[in-house]
């Protein structure tokens, strides 16, 4: 029965995911997973110190929990699900060790350690929440393979497909989507599902904050093991717990710790054990509180302050990343990284394959954050699908039309690498690439040389993506001039500072005439004796 | 200057003989006709799809080009995520006429091709080709994006590249026409049909970054046969090509033939690019093209059928 709802709920899970796709569905918000999660609505509001009433969705869950105890944990989890799963796969410890539930429970200190750091506007909960840990794993991990799984596929069938004729099955092909930090994440993943060796679950636990935050909730949960008088004491229950919730009198339960999943009441030979709704009383010999030292508390509370004191005392952070250009609708950096948690859900549902997750480029909380990379792709001016599926409102949600304006910063052509410039080529493609006309040739030393108008350029990177160069293009995008709002409108924004976007001025960018002060005397074409020849492309000879 | 159908059939027969009994290179198969004898092209005005239908019947008919049974790759300019009337793609009409007027030929498939240079979904959509072309059955419409679609081949004739990577499907079918739409290029001058062939090869950024381009695309040229160009110059982007947005004129002419180099040579007469009237000798690709003998650009070497639809 609870394989069968962790089934279905992995399945929706899943299916959710790659429903964040282009079309989004209007009927389902794809990131309610993640909202459904009260440590990442507690840790984003706290971090951003802001409310956000998306994220009171989680007061459901807190809710649920109150009523029926951890159940989430057994029954919903699907990075639960995945570790239960996964135990039949990989390798485990044969005799397990005799385990309390109150023995260890970093899990709280951790939790602690990561509300302390939120307290003080650092927000590194994204790293250790399941769900977003779970969802980021889906989106750098299983999300490319299914697309290679798709192309290997039908690469092998692609000599059938031709013999037979099938003119659309021997075309097919899906642009495959890639990501750095895949490996590394992909290290974890496997590293979280390992520590099943020590013992089942050991991630629920031990480790997971969300539990943690759970359990503050289950202790009161309506479903209350209680065990009879048929019990024999074979301690058969207290072996098999997975979540090690039965202490060595089997008739007491660690009810924080218990996660519902009834399998001490299927294997008992006694049939001594029952889950029956006690509302308010707590059945005899029931433990409630999680045994947290005085001094462990101060000191994960002091572990978090001291984390945030640190990140917020390296230049690190304020000088990392240089060329770090948010997706557009970002909030202000600071904001932004208090309310990303992470997910990676924008990385997998962009378009382009442009947003990637950070390394070290936004410093060092920033890891996993996402981030666009110009040279692996442009970001499609006739999408925003980034923010309608951030789950915390780290991007914003914008309509088109405020997106268009939500500048990521501008593009530099580097004279000294650019054909044009350095080896006087015929290169155009810069220019050809630019949906918003913001590259303009002019003449300089009878060459017709690309020139990025500043005031029109939207910092999507379809020319740094484009740049025939081998290595680093020769045209970069630079977060200078981006435009991070965390409230308001970003077209009256660029209207202020008169930028134009425009993806059709109609205007002949080829033919531009030089406005007074706009170029240097240095700029200016030379006299030319057959006046306009000289704005030409180079591809006519006229002579 | 009107003309009986019987008249073109046998313009056409004679043309064909001439086709024949040029000098056949080694890569007979897979390269361009010399220039020797008489270049036809047939020009016609009016509606885009009525004016196409007749410019290839001038020709002979699509029979003469498409026999029973073959596979035909369609080349129109699909690369850019714009709607027709920026006059960066080719008409939807045209190619879709072009399509079915093959089907009809009794060809076994159609496959319109391009290498766009944006995310292809949105350039097969907006273009209104896939949509114009999918209502006729055998007709498929593909933006090939991935390398393991395009096969190496050697230009022996080639000046500035030894050998180009173009589509696969090009190398395994029968005929290749060539669809391109009229505009400007920065570079280039005019694209054209010549430049407009740039969509079939995988390295473009080579073109434009490691070689004189003007001779490349006429090396390109020298080592893949096309069967026929039509040139959508039901509307011409005079300038801010190749992307636009642009100035736009609508010389509401559609030019057809054999001879790419003519159709081009004639097409850049049809309109003022930038600004200023050009004749074939004047854009260097074309110049180039001709001066190794790929077809003519010489206006006295090249009949033109006139007609009005």
């Amino acid at each position: 029965m609870r394989r069968i709802v962790q089934t279905l709920f992995l399945i929706l899970f899943t299916v959710l995911f790659f429903l964040a796709a282009d079309p989004l569905p209007s009927f389902f918000p794809v990131d309610i997973f993640l909202r459904f999660d009260p440590l990442i609505a507690l840790t984003t509001m706290l971090a951003s110190r802001a409310i956000h009433a998306a994220l009171f969705l989680s007061l459901v869950l807190v809710a649920a929990t109150l009523l029926f105890g951890r159940f989430f944990c057994g029954w919903v989890c699907p990075l639960g699900t995945l570790i239960d799963f996964s135990r039949k796969i990989f390798p485990r410890r044969k005799k397990l060790p005799e385990e309390n539930a109150s023995a260890a429970q970093p899990k709280y200190y951790l939790l602690l350690a990561l509300l302390a750091c939120c307290l003080l506007g650092f927000n590194l909960a994204g790293w250790f929440d399941p769900i977003a840990f779970i969802t980021r794993v889906y989106a750098l991990l299983l999300y490319p393979f299914v697309f290679l799984l798709r192309n290997s596929g039908l690469d092998v069938l692609r000599p059938l497909a031709v013999k037979l004729q099938l003119a659309t099955l021997s075309h097919a092909q899906f642009t495959q989507p890639l990501f750095y930090l895949n490996i590394l994440t992909l290290l974890i993943f496997c590293g979280v599902l390992l520590l099943n060796f020590f013992a089942e679950r050991f991630w629920c636990r031990n480790l997971c904050p969300l539990g943690a935050l759970l359990c503050v909730f289950s202790r009161r949960g309506m479903f209350k093991r209680q065990v009879s008088d048929a019990c024999n004491r074979c301690m058969k229950c207290h072996r098999e717990c997975p979540m090690a919730a039965i202490p060595k009198e089997p008739e007491k339960t660690a009810a924080a710790e218990c996660i519902q999943c009834l399998h001490c009441s299927h294997i008992c030979p006694q049939s001594a054990i029952s889950f029956k709704p006690a509302l308010f009383s707590s059945p005899a010999g029931f433990t409630t509180a999680p045994d947290l030292s005085r001094r462990g508390i101060f000191l994960s509370l002091g572990a978090g302050a001291l984390a945030a004191a640190s990140l917020k005392t390296t230049p690190f952070t304020k000088l990392a990343g240089p060329r770090l250009i948010r997706p557009p609708g970002a909030l202000p950096e600071k904001s932004f990284l208090a309310q990303c948690v992470r997910c990676g859900e924008c990385m997998k549902v962009c378009l382009t394959n442009t947003l990637q997750p950070c390394l070290w480029e936004s410093g060092l909380d920033g890891i996993w954050s996402p981030r666009v990379v110009p040279r692996r792709a442009g970001c499609d001016q006739n999408c925003s699908l980034c923010g309608q599926v951030c789950p915390t409102g780290a991007i914003r949600a914008l309509p088109l039309e405020e997106k268009k304006s939500a500048k990521l910063g501008t593009a530099v052509i580097d004279r000294e690498r650019c054909l044009v410039w350095a080896e006087d080529k015929l290169c155009l493609i810069c220019d050809e690439q630019c949906p918003y006309n913001a590259i303009v040739f002019k003449w300089q030393d009878g060459v017709r040389r690309p020139f990025v108008v500043a005031n029109k350029c939207n910092g999507c990177g379809f020319c740094e993506e484009k740049c025939p160069l081998r290595g680093e293009s020769a045209i970069v995008v630079n977060p200078e001039g981006e435009i991070r709002l965390a409230e308001g409108s970003y077209q009256e924004a660029a209207k202020k500072l008169q930028l134009e976007f425009k993806e059709d001025p109609g205007s002949d960018k080829f033919l531009l005439e030089e406005k007074s002060g706009g170029a240097s005397e240095r700029e200016k074409a030379p006299p030319n004796p057959e006046a306009g020849a000289e704005k030409l492309p180079s591809g006519f000879s006229v002579k | 200057m009107k003309t009986t159908r019987r008249e073109f059939i046998k313009k056409g027969l004679v043309l064909s003989g001439a086709i024949g009994a040029a000098p056949l290179l080694p890569l007979a198969a897979k390269t361009s006709f010399g220039s020797t004898g008489q270049s036809t092209l047939a020009m016609v005005t009016g509606d885009r799809a009525a004016a196409t239908r007749k410019a290839i019947q001038m020709l002979g008919g699509m029979e003469a080009f498409v026999k029973k049974g073959s596979r035909v790759i369609l080349k129109p300019n699909m690369s850019f995520p714009h709607g027709p009337e920026r006059a960066t793609n080719t008409s939807p009409e045209v190619v879709s006429t072009i399509a079915r007027m093959c089907m009809d030929a009794g060809a076994k498939e159609v496959l319109v091709l391009d290498f766009p240079f944006n995310r292809p979904e949105p350039c097969l959509k907006l273009s209104g080709i896939a949509e114009m072309c999918k209502q006729i059955p055998n007709v498929y419409t593909f933006a090939l994006t991935e390398e393991k679609f395009f096969h190496d081949i050697p230009v022996p004739r080639g000046k500035v590249i030894t050998s180009v990577k173009i589509m696969k499907d090009i190398l395994e079918s029968d005929v290749l026409i060539s669809i391109p739409t009229a505009k400007s290029h920065t570079t280039t001058g005019v694209s054209l049909g010549m430049k407009g062939l740039m969509g079939i090869m995988w390295d473009r950024e080579y073109f434009h970054a490691k070689v004189d381009i003007n001779q490349a695309i006429a090396d390109l040229v020298s080592a893949v046969k096309v069967d026929l160009t039509v040139l959508d110059a039901s509307r011409a982007l005079l300038n801010g090509g190749p992307s636009g947005p642009g100035k736009i004129e609508k010389p509401n002419t559609i030019i057809a033939g054999r001879d790419l180099v003519a159709v081009d040579a004639l097409g850049v007469t049809l309109a003022d690019w930038y600004g200023q009237k050009f004749i074939g000798s004047q854009v260097k690709h074309i110049a180039a093209a001709h001066a190794m003998g790929l077809g003519t650009m010489d206006m006295n070497a090249i009949k033109i059928l006139k007609a009005q639809v």
